[in-house]
């Protein structure tokens, strides 16, 4: 199952093996619902955007233009599904930062995170979370998914350089974050 | 000095330091303590970001989404049918008209009923009749005839063929 192609399950759901969709649902399901998790912060809503992310992907297969990857497709129809479903809760999501001091704002939830992380490791992936949606998206598409630049920018609609720059300041944070609780001397 | 080695050590994350730039690496790896932890505390987020853990979707998402999607594919399926099924009861309610009227035109001689029948109308169709009985007696209207009822038999066949496909896929899933 695992040597079948996107394009070719896509094409047989197309010829109406409907059916052959679950595949497709199987191959994303946990991905995309890591990544609806990170935005809306609560395990429901993600389930029902990702209901209606699989829902609109089927809806607009005959869209897809095969010559594209689906899985940059795909997301970008997760990542719309995930901030309408923000907008309609009237959840207000924190896109990015700008500087690596607005993290420091945390410092109630970020020395609560410290006082439960077993090591360095724990910490930086407790952290993670409570990243700026679009920061921490980036490293989830990056580092899970293994998107280029261009196909991550693709997703988020921002372009390369400024996915670029935010991949760098959340590297940067995370490794200021580190130094600040002195895990680097776990780490050396 | 900060922001210098912020885009340092990012470009040695991604490989995509210049000849100059590596150079001044490995003298900043020398001489200077900091920028050495800093690069093993970078090198150590990004090698831990690839274990960043993946959250499991529900169990029963995958059946919920495609009986969704079934649900969605039945009403589509059924306004269509219901649709072919309005046409189709008025094509054949209309072709049965047409041949009840040639069948009862190249009766008449024969008939006592259907003249009796035809005298109370005579005045109205005095005309008429002779004429349309001379154009349905014809070989072309039989041909187009034949060819209509043809066509119908073979549209219901490929309605009732087709829903009996989409009540196999429905099986599927």
């Amino acid at each position: 199952m695992k040597n079948i192609s996107d394009i070719e399950i896509i094409e047989s759901v197309l010829k109406g093996n409907e059916s052959d969709y679950t595949l497709i649902i199987e191959r994303y399901k946990d991905r995309a619902f890591s990544l609806l998790s990170n935005m809306l912060k609560n395990k429901l809503d993600a389930e029902e955007a990702l209901q209606d992310s699989f829902i609109k992907a089927f809806r607009s297969l005959n869209t897809f233009r095969k010559d594209s990857k689906f899985s940059t497709w795909f997301y970008k129809i997760v990542y719309n599904t995930g901030l309408t479903i923000a907008t309609n809760k009237k959840r207000k999501l924190q896109m990015e930062m700008n500087s690596i001091d607005e993290i420091y704002n945390l410092k109630d939830e970020d020395n609560e995170i410290y006082a439960t992380s077993e090591n360095a490791k724990d910490y930086l992936i407790k952290i993670v979370d409570k990243l700026p949606t679009r920061n921490a998206l980036i490293l989830i598409l990056f580092y899970i998914d293994s998107f280029s630049l261009k196909e991550i920018s693709e997703v988020l609609d921002v372009t390369v350089p400024n996915v670029k720059v935010l991949l760098h300041r959340s590297r940067n944070l995370l490794r200021e974050m580190l130094i600040k609780h002195n895990y680097q001397e776990e780490i050396l | 000095m900060n922001n210098n080695y912020n885009e340092l050590l990012n470009k040695f994350i991604d490989n995509e330091l210049s000849s100059e730039e590596k150079i001044s690496v490995n003298d900043l790896l020398k001489k200077d303590e900091e920028f050495k932890s800093k690069l093993k505390t970078h090198k150590f987020v990004h090698n831990s970001l690839f274990d960043l853990p993946v959250v499991q979707a529900p169990l029963e998402i995958t059946s919920k989404i495609m009986g969704q999607i079934v649900s969605n594919i039945s009403k589509k399926y059924e306004k269509h049918y219901f649709f072919r099924v309005v046409l189709a009861i008025f094509g054949i309610a209309f072709l049965t008209s047409i041949m009840m009227f040639v069948f009862y035109s190249f009766n008449i001689p024969n008939s006592s009923d259907t003249l009796g029948l035809l005298d109370s109308v005579k005045p109205y169709t005095k005309n008429i009749i002779p004429q349309l009985s001379k154009i349905f007696k014809s070989d072309l209207v039989k041909s187009i005839g034949g060819l209509i009822s043809f066509i119908i038999l073979l549209a219901f066949y490929f309605s009732i063929n087709e829903h009996k496909n989409f009540k196999e896929r429905l099986k599927q899933f």
